[in-house]
């Protein structure tokens, strides 16, 4: 446990008390930041008070979820993590929506929080990692300015996770030449989308989606992963990682 | 505490915080005062696995007990602050809605806890039910709450009596909308904190002569855009003394100092997330006439 002063002594009179009185003056103030490492000791009976819970959720948590044969990593603006988390994102959507169309599915980059998962077993703790939030999965459909709109705010961030039917490329901060299975949106006037609740209501400054009616499955993100990794695994089928660039970068 | 005790405390960890001048005023007292605090714990309960980077291997609650433990047998004034997020993060919070987190928190002997936006995950209904378990309340001025348990629980400030030194704490919390589902909310308005912050703090400082006011915050440390951050608070009221943030999840190396509307410091603070720090400041405060104080120094940072 390392202690790190950073400040030392402060200077505040307290003015505002006009009385003859004592008062309380702050003669100095010093700071540190506790680093709680492994060499911080653990109180055990605080210990035994977690230890049930923890029992619990190890026993859940370490349910396998199929091979994986690479680690996936997660980056910008493309990444084999962010391409097979929208493509499970797509394929489980147009499931849970039967009937309606759908063009493509996309996920908040900050809404995936683990950097990697390991090549080999997936667990279900993984998955809980990566995706903590109890985000649930919406369809909606936009107009093309709405579109462009969108993506320029991805392209702004550096690039958001995109399944497969859409590419773009970033240009100064914008999405140009965008396509949706490999044409261009200049052809189309609307355009069904699947994205978290968190973003449809206008999360990550996507205010402009608010307004716009949407179909919410009611269903978290994280349990639509896991069933269908479940599915998968129960066929024997590993889950699919596609590699390709659907994020092109021009300087 | 007399002054002999305070300084064979302090040397006795180790560490000489401060040497007072000898005083020739016999009225002069000195008092200590710790401030521990916590933001966006995030159902953290145990250390970061092994695959977290930078993170890894860190935090704890049973070390974060640990530590809370050491430092109130050292101390004679300890308070315990939390800004906000305790909740989401964790297969603790989805398995068991916040229990355990409430709990620990408990035991800890927090004084007050701010909410922070992950805090309404499990409904205002589920913020409520596991704050029962709390003897501690929350903290929050600048929102309206329409859900009659919530509003129970919440107060806009506490008063916090720490042997000679009076402490007023009030809490602020961000904007709701797209952040937080409508449902979880029930109804719960934003205002804006400045508005909502200003005469809480001038009532704590000037009608409740607290002789410290801290500000727990979850508004977020610093924005590119408009949006009321810790430090447009600082520097757009007066009366507080010290912000504790969170919510932007910054571990600051050291807290920042913010002219306020008069030109007064106020301290920002603010540590990171997960637990894996602690923040700790160590107060002096000497009592003393208006005007004369004789261990005052200068602000220093370094
Ligand atoms: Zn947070």
């Amino acid at each position: 446990m390392k202690k790190i002063w950073l400040l030392s002594g402060i200077f505040l009179f307290l003015t505002a008390c006009k009385s003859k009185q004592y008062v309380q003056h702050l003669a100095k103030a010093e700071t540190a930041h506790i680093k709680l490492d492994t060499t911080a000791t653990a109180d055990a009976a605080i210990e035994a008070m977690i230890s049930p819970y923890r029992t619990t959720l190890q026993r859940e948590m370490s349910l396998p979820l199929g091979e994986l044969a690479t680690t996936l990593k997660k980056g910008k603006p493309n990444s084999n993590l962010g391409n097979w988390f929208a493509d499970i994102l797509e394929e489980a959507g147009r499931f849970i929506f039967q009937n309606k169309p759908i063009d493509f599915a996309f996920q908040n980059y900050g809404g995936l929080r683990l950097n990697a998962i390991d090549k080999g077993t997936i667990k279900v703790g993984d998955i809980y990692s990566l995706m903590p939030f109890d985000n649930t999965l919406c369809l909606m459909t936009i107009d093309r300015a709405t579109l462009q709109q969108l993506l320029n705010l991805m392209a702004a961030n550096g690039g958001w996770p995109i399944s497969k039917p859409l590419s773009y490329t970033l240009q100064e901060e914008q999405a140009i030449d965008i396509q949706v299975n490999k044409m261009s949106i200049a052809e189309r006037d609307s355009f069904h989308v699947l994205l978290p609740d968190y973003i449809a209501n206008g999360g990550d400054d996507c205010f402009f989606l608010k307004a716009i009616p949407r179909h919410n499955s009611h269903l978290y993100i994280r349990d639509i992963v896991i069933e269908y990794l479940t599915k998968l695994q129960e066929q024997g089928i590993s889950s699919p990682v596609d590699t390709t660039r659907r994020i092109l970068v021009k300087k | 505490m007399n002054r002999r005790n305070f300084i064979k405390n302090t040397t006795a960890s180790g560490i000489a915080l401060w040497m007072p001048i000898p005083s020739i005023f016999e009225k002069e007292q000195l008092t200590k005062l710790t401030i521990l605090h916590t933001n966006d714990v995030h159902s953290r309960i145990d250390p970061f696995p092994a695959n977290s980077g930078r993170m890894a291997g860190l935090g704890g609650a049973a070390r974060r007990y640990q530590l809370i433990q050491e430092i109130r047998d050292q101390e004679e004034q300890v308070i315990l602050l939390d800004s906000g997020d305790m909740f989401q993060g964790t297969p603790y919070f989805n398995y068991f809605q916040g229990e355990l987190e409430i709990k620990l928190m408990e035991q800890m002997k927090y004084d007050a806890a701010t909410i922070g936006n992950h805090d309404f995950d499990g409904g205002a209904d589920g913020l409520v039910k596991q704050m029962r378990q709390a003897s501690f309340p929350l903290i929050n001025c600048n929102y309206t709450i329409e859900h009659e348990g919530l509003h129970q629980i919440t107060k806009p400030y506490r008063i916090i009596q720490k042997g000679p030194i009076k402490i007023g704490v009030l809490g602020v919390g961000i904007e709701l909308d797209g952040l937080v589902p409508e449902k979880l909310i029930a109804n719960t308005r934003y205002n804006d904190p400045i508005k909502a912050a200003q005469p809480v703090a001038t009532f704590l400082k000037e009608e409740e002569k607290c002789d410290l006011v801290i500000c727990l915050s979850h508004l977020g440390y610093q924005y590119r855009n408009e949006k009321v951050s810790d430090l447009v608070l600082a520097k757009s009221t007066r009366d507080i003394d010290l912000i504790l943030g969170g919510h932007t999840h910054n571990f600051l190396e050291k807290p920042a100092i913010q002219s306020n509307i008069d030109g007064q410091p106020v301290i920002i603070n603010q540590v990171g997330w997960g637990g894996v720090w602690m923040g700790r400041f160590d107060l002096l405060f000497e009592k003393n006439k208006p005007g004369r104080c004789l261990n005052c120094q200068p602000l220093l940072i370094g």
